[in-house]
């Protein structure tokens, strides 16, 4: 639905992205994830053609955005991170003008009207003025407006920046509803923002598409790719287990466990949490439960067991380590 | 296939929308009215006691000119906003990812000025029916010159059309107008205060050429010269052509 190749911006001498590819299915919901001025607005407002790029190439719904950018522009609704609104307007005249120069149809722009209006819950707003309307409001027309024109994929920059949290997670909720009959991409810059609204993070840092992970219901990582290739993600089951003495004995009676696919000594793994302590990070065969048979192997050996903890690597880690890793 | 005017209509629908639920319109139509009413009341009275048979044809002719001067001052605010507040405030971000020309943009936003000068001269329409009453200046150059501010207050508009869209900022686009306006009211006078020693023929001539008020008296005089024409949707059409690639050179920023 869209698709990105070797997008590049820069602005003078400064470069905002570069080479950022990546490609999103229809119905996925994708956020776009990384820090301040990582290049997350720009990269939204090359796909949304509110800006060209300085090379590279985009489509949305097959229609390149630089050589048919009309057609392009039907099936794409932009939240920018400031909503794009005239606060003299009442919520419904607004909503009528964005619908008619998106080219919705005379006769169908009522039912748009109507259909925006109860999807975003601004059935009380439509009467009153933009101006006089409270954050959250005023972001849920803004939403509204993106959505007006039935588009197959929307794009929302930072959609709960700045509201409180009752907003938020009312604004979270819509979006997961649109997420349910659309492609939707948004960017945030809070990993728990991704975590709730997407199945799928596109970690962005210094201009470029650092990580793409894949995530499950439960908001865990299932699969990573990263720009220098893709680390393997470990196994169900993998432990980290850190004992005195960690020398070469102990982790040759590791390498017995039964069910112990690999032992490899590991230590400042931000991902894993594993912090000064060395330790060994301990991958289980699939299915098999090596938890009490490393705590015994080490007790066995006549050591002391320090730790010994699931190998899940956190979301939180892995996005700080993909992140920082790029700027040191 | 929707019809080819559809989104310039909307555009330019929103325009005047926005100019009546704000106040720009009030601010600029009232203060235009009651200006031209009191030059009215003053040049009704001077006329009056006038015993030339040509008074109050006279009289119309500089009213015209009068309104073109008032028309300078006023026309900076309409079109200040235009693009200027749109960038500042963010909204152009849905005029630029809609599936809408920069053209279209443009045309919008300009005819709903000109619908909002062609207001204001039209609620002008009072006072030279007064002077009708009283008087008797011939109608038609008074509708001709009518025709003539029309045209010049396009110009004004088309300027201040193209200066907002290189600024983000209202009030540099206000004033700048205001300043590119005035310029141009003032440059017909430039060659009489310089004398010929100065200003030769053909450059002299370019220079009054190019003052936009200049090209009114033949208009306020019923006369609509072709060159005069040419000069106004020239004027007009190299502005908002100019607008079109100053708006659409943001994308490339």
């Amino acid at each position: 639905m869209i698709e990105a190749e070797g997008l590049t911006k820069r602005y003078g001498s400064y470069l905002g992205i570069e080479q950022v590819s990546f490609k999103i299915d229809a119905g996925e919901a994708v956020g776009l994830l990384g820090p301040n001025g990582a290049g997350k607005t720009t990269t939204l407002r090359i796909l949304t053609c509110a800006m060209s790029a300085t090379s590279g190439r985009a489509s949305v719904a097959g229609y390149d955005l630089f050589k048919e950018s009309m057609q392009a522009r039907r099936h794409i609704g932009y939240l920018p991170e400031t909503p794009p609104l005239y606060p003299e307007m009442t919520v419904e005249a607004y909503l009528r003008f964005a619908a008619s120069i998106k080219g919705v149809a005379r006769r169908r722009i009522a039912g748009r009207i109507n259909d925006a209006v109860e999807l975003c819950g601004l059935e009380e707003m439509r009467k009153r003025v933009v101006g006089h309307l409270s954050k959250g409001y005023r972001q849920r027309v803004g939403i509204a407006q993106a959505l007006i024109h039935e588009p197959k994929a929307v794009v929302l920059d930072e959609p709960t920046s700045g509201l409180d949290p009752a907003q938020i997670v009312e604004i979270r909720g819509l979006i997961q509803r649109l997420g349910q009959e659309r492609t939707v991409l948004l960017t945030t810059h809070i990993l728990a923002e991704a975590q709730a609204s997407c199945g799928r993070l596109l970690v962005i840092n210094r201009g470029r598409i650092a990580g793409d992970i894949r995530l499950n219901a439960a908001g865990e990582a299932v699969s990573i790719q990263t720009e220098n290739g893709a680390p393997p993600l470990l196994s169900e089951g993998s432990v980290v287990v850190a004992a005195r003495p960690f020398d070469e004995a102990m982790e040759a009676r590791l390498r017995q466990i039964p069910g112990a696919a690999s032992v490899r000594r590991t230590s400042k793994d931000s991902a894993l949490d594993i912090q000064e302590e060395p330790a060994w990070l301990i991958e289980a065969e699939q299915g098999a439960d090596i938890r009490g048979a490393c705590a015994a192997a080490v007790v066995e050996a006549g050591g002391e067991l320090l730790k010994l903890a699931p190998a899940r690597p956190s979301l939180e880690r892995l996005f700080l380590n993909l992140t920082q890793q790029e700027a040191a | 296939m929707r019809r080819l005017t559809a989104p310039p209509l909307a555009v330019c629908k929103r325009e005047i929308y926005s100019y009546f639920v704000s106040p720009v319109a009030y601010f600029t139509i009232v203060p235009y009215l009651l200006l031209c009413g009191f030059f009215f009341y003053i040049a009704f009275n001077i006329a009056s006691r006038s015993r030339s048979e040509t008074a109050a044809s006279d009289l119309m002719i500089n009213a015209i000119q009068t309104m073109s001067v008032l028309l300078t001052l006023a026309s900076p605010l309409l079109t200040m906003r235009s693009f200027a507040e749109e960038r500042r405030a963010g909204s152009m971000e849905l005029l630029a990812t809609s599936p809408i020309r920069e053209r279209d943009i443009v045309l919008g936003k300009f005819f709903a000025s000109w619908f909002l000068v062609g207001a204001m001269l039209l609620a002008t329409a009072p006072y030279p029916l007064f002077v009708q009453r009283y008087g008797n200046p011939d109608a038609l150059p008074i509708l001709v010159g009518y025709f003539g501010l029309a045209l010049l207050g396009g110009c004004l508009l088309s300027l201040g059309l193209l200066i907002s869209s290189l600024s983000s900022n209202q009030i540099v686009a206000g004033v700048t107008t205001l300043g590119a306006g005035l310029f141009l009211w003032m440059i017909q006078s430039l060659p009489a205060a310089s004398g010929t020693a100065t200003l030769y023929g053909t450059v002299r001539e370019i220079v009054v050429y190019m003052s936009l008020q200049q090209h009114l008296t033949g208009f306020s005089q019923g006369v609509v010269a072709l060159k005069s024409m040419v000069y106004y949707l020239s004027f007009i059409s190299v502005c908002l052509y100019l607008t079109t690639i100053s708006s659409a050179s943001f994308r490339w920023k």
